[in-house]
């Protein structure tokens, strides 16, 4: 482990479009730590980005960085992210690791069991924990601000804007599964985070025998309120508003989802007003990406130079691969109204 | 024909897409050719084989050819500076491993932009002559044709031409936001009562036709005009989208041309200054085609447009690019304002107002075609998808 003084050696496996404009940029002004080590196996790729950041060494494969690591992060294609993991994890070093932390469950936990066998940090990229708004949201329904829950709906919209570096995340094999686990990663651990778990569960989505690009969840949460209905809509097609609403009998709160500094309010209950959403004494700071991002390898770094524990440890993982697993357990297929029915056969998946 | 494999270029487009759904529900193994993976979301949901590459990449196309009976060209790319390579060399490339392979048909998919975008004539076939109109798409188009002929007469590939009409429906995101957005912002007009023939066709007849082309042993080395069977009008065809607005909009203004001209006389300033007549030579086609042949200019507005692209969309409405309609569009001390819908550019004028109608006769006596889904039904499912898009 590092010195307290010291930065932080952190190896990136995985040099993808997230790595490129998220994670290098934002790391190459963290002072916690410095990226001395990028692993891609297209190696022309990992070439360029090492001297666009001035990174002294990159490789080809993950088993050749440099053995004196204090940490590394892991931006893999899904399926290897667990074994992976394990890898290093065995080796003693700490990993932070791209949601999903595994394909299943049952990954999940021989990766949360290595990290605990060998006194390793785990740490899972749960971007919205660093999120100043989705704190405040998590906040206000802990300290009972909305009064007693009454529902939730989140509509969530993602369409994919900026030039992929590999088609990994449309592949079953690869992702796991399509928007359900790539962007429910993110969503579904934030609304299990604020609410609670799911008890019941019904799932539908677009695939017709590849990977899904619209799912939509009903679920019952079992809040410290008492079980709670809503709904869930993820797609990469639809341009509805991106939005997160929970609702009290008090209060809703809103939150816009699309930048993570979206607005945040309050409507009344009673009376459907808009009211301002401050924190007790100050407003919320503004948060870009490349702040969360920062925030979230400055914990990491933080938790390797302390000794300390990650905020967003393997086990916060857990509930969210299992609720994706029902999901996928008790799918069926979306409703397209402008299907007719003898316009295609649907395929049975 | 039994096919056991396609290829698909331009698979994550429109209608690249809808073809390759129907190609699964049909038990057909698909193979499609993908130029930007992160546009391929829509097609991700369908079982094909997905093979990265481009039009120019030559070996990407011979890798996507391989082990296929039947490929489908639907692939086009309309920035302004890529019409000929990407449209007539990439139409050259995949003819060329597409005989490599001996595929047995290639259907390839041009456009009646080849007629130019508002034909003289009133009744339009085959056999009415391909015009070059300066437009850097319709001209590209035609060439492309024209390789792809020379490959079916010179080396026997046996090809097919289709010729669609506007297309529409579900996922026609361009056209559809367009029109929405255009009726949304109350910038709509009904050119001649909106009299003019919008040609319109739905995916799915298109889809039928291309089926058809892969099956018919007469058919290669021809060319043929896909539309619907009934002419539908503007009128019609605008009004349907105002409807999903909840009908909000209507009725939209109607305007003769002559109306519309005089109307931009008014509102358009007696003398441009230099920059807008700079702007607006630069904004017309032929001019902006034969400036991207100069290397220099196509450098600059690849940096432009890159620089632009990435400012955060409330800048870019601040830059002012070009004079914009609402700028010029009232004209104070008339009495009455102008709208700003009646400066219309004159090209859209002459597009909404033109009625040639497209013959499907060949379609129908050579490929068996016949356009199952009227617009009544084609329009109903449009609806459907925009209010699920929540356009």
């Amino acid at each position: 482990m590092a010195a307290s003084n010291k930065r932080v050696r952190l190896g990136i496996i995985g040099c993808g479009a997230i790595v490129e404009f998220f994670y290098l940029p934002v790391a190459s002004k963290l002072q916690e730590l410095e990226v001395v080590a990028l692993v891609d196996k297209n190696v022309d790729r990992a070439q360029n980005l090492a001297k666009r950041f001035n990174i002294g060494v990159h490789v080809d494969d993950y088993r050749r960085v440099p053995k004196d690591l204090d940490g590394v992060l892991i931006a893999l294609p899904h399926n290897l992210h667990a074994p992976v993991a394990i890898e290093f994890l065995s080796e003693g070093i700490p990993v932070l690791v791209e949601k999903p932390l595994a394909m299943t469950v049952e990954e999940a936990r021989r990766v949360i069991d290595v990290a605990h066998a060998k006194g390793t940090m785990l740490q899972v990229a749960q971007k919205f924990r660093f999120c100043n708004q989705a704190r405040l949201v998590k906040r206000a329904i802990d300290e009972g601000w909305l009064g007693r829950l009454r529902g939730f709906e989140i509509a969530a919209n993602f369409e994919d804007k900026n030039p992929m570096a590999s088609g990994f995340c449309w592949s079953k094999e690869q992702a796991g599964g399509g928007i359900l686990v790539d962007v429910g990663s993110l969503i579904l651990d934030t609304l299990l985070w604020w609410l609670g778990d799911p008890v019941e569960v019904e799932y539908c989505d677009d695939s017709l025998g590849g990977v899904e690009s619209d799912c939509e969840l009903s679920l019952v949460l079992m809040t410290p309120h008492g079980p709670v209905a809503g709904r869930v809509i993820l797609s990469r097609l639809r341009k509805r508003k991106d939005v997160a609403r929970i609702d009290g009998e008090r209060l809703s709160i809103v939150y816009g989802l699309e930048s993570m500094m979206g607005q945040l309010y309050l409507l009344s209950a009673a009376t459907g007003e808009r009211l301002p959403f401050v924190s007790d004494s100050q407003t919320i700071p503004q948060q870009s990406w490349r702040d969360i991002f920062r925030e979230q390898l400055r914990s990491f770094a933080t938790a390797i130079t302390t000794g300390g524990v990650s905020p967003v440890p393997g086990e916060s993982a857990l509930s969210t691969l299992a609720l994706i697993e029902s999901c996928y357990r008790v799918r069926r297929p979306l409703k397209l109204p402008w299907e007719t029915g003898e316009d295609l056969v649907r395929a049975h998946i | 024909m039994t096919q056991r494999q396609i290829l698909i270029t331009g698979a994550t487009g429109f209608i690249g897409c809808r073809l390759a759904e129907t190609a699964v529900a049909r038990g057909i193994s698909a193979v499609c050719l993908v130029r930007s993976w992160h546009k391929a979301a829509r097609l991700a949901r369908l079982p094909v084989r997905m093979v990265h590459g481009n039009m120019l990449d030559k070996h990407s196309l011979r890798e996507a050819v391989r082990g296929c009976d039947v490929v489908f060209h639907c692939a086009v790319d309309s920035r302004p500076d890529n019409h000929r390579q990407i449209n007539v060399q990439g139409t050259a490339n995949i003819m060329e491993a597409a005989l490599e392979q001996k595929v047995k048909r290639v259907v390839y998919l041009s456009s009646i932009a080849v007629y130019g975008f508002w034909p003289s004539q009133l009744s339009v076939t085959e056999d009415t002559p391909c015009q070059y109109t300066g437009d850097p798409y319709c001209d590209a188009k035609i060439d492309a044709e024209k390789v792809a002929l020379r490959y079916h007469r010179e080396a026997g590939l046996p090809v097919v031409i289709l010729r669609p009409s506007l297309v529409y429906g579900p996922f026609q995101s361009l056209w559809a936001e367009r029109l929405i957005t255009s009726i949304r912002k109350d910038r709509m007009v009904l050119v001649n009562g909106g009299n003019g023939i919008c040609n319109s066709l739905y995916v799915d007849n298109l889809i039928k036709a291309m089926w058809l082309a892969t099956d018919r042993e007469n058919a290669t080395g021809n060319v043929f005009i896909i539309s619907d069977a009934q002419p539908v009008t503007w009128k019609r065809m605008i009004e349907s989208h105002a409807v999903v607005l909840n009908g909000s909009q209507l009725p939209l203004l109607e305007m003769t041309v002559e109306e519309i001209e005089a109307a931009r006389r008014r509102a358009l300033p007696s003398s441009d200054s230099s920059f807008q007549m700079i702007v607006r030579l630069i904004g017309d086609p032929r001019v902006h085609q034969a400036l991207y042949t100069v290397p220099a200019f196509a450098r600059l507005a690849r940096v432009a447009r890159t620089i632009f692209g990435a400012l955060p969309n409330g800048t870019r409405r601040l830059i002012p690019i070009a004079p914009q309609a609402s700028q010029v569009g009232c004209s104070e001390g008339e009495g009455i304002q102008t709208p700003v819908r009646s400066t219309l550019p004159k090209d859209e004028v002459r597009f909404y107002s033109c009625n040639v109608v497209f013959s499907i006769e060949r379609a129908r006596r050579i490929l068996g075609y016949e356009p199952e889904i009227p617009f009544s039904d084609g329009m109903r499912r449009t609806a459907a998808w925009i209010r699920w898009m929540k356009l």
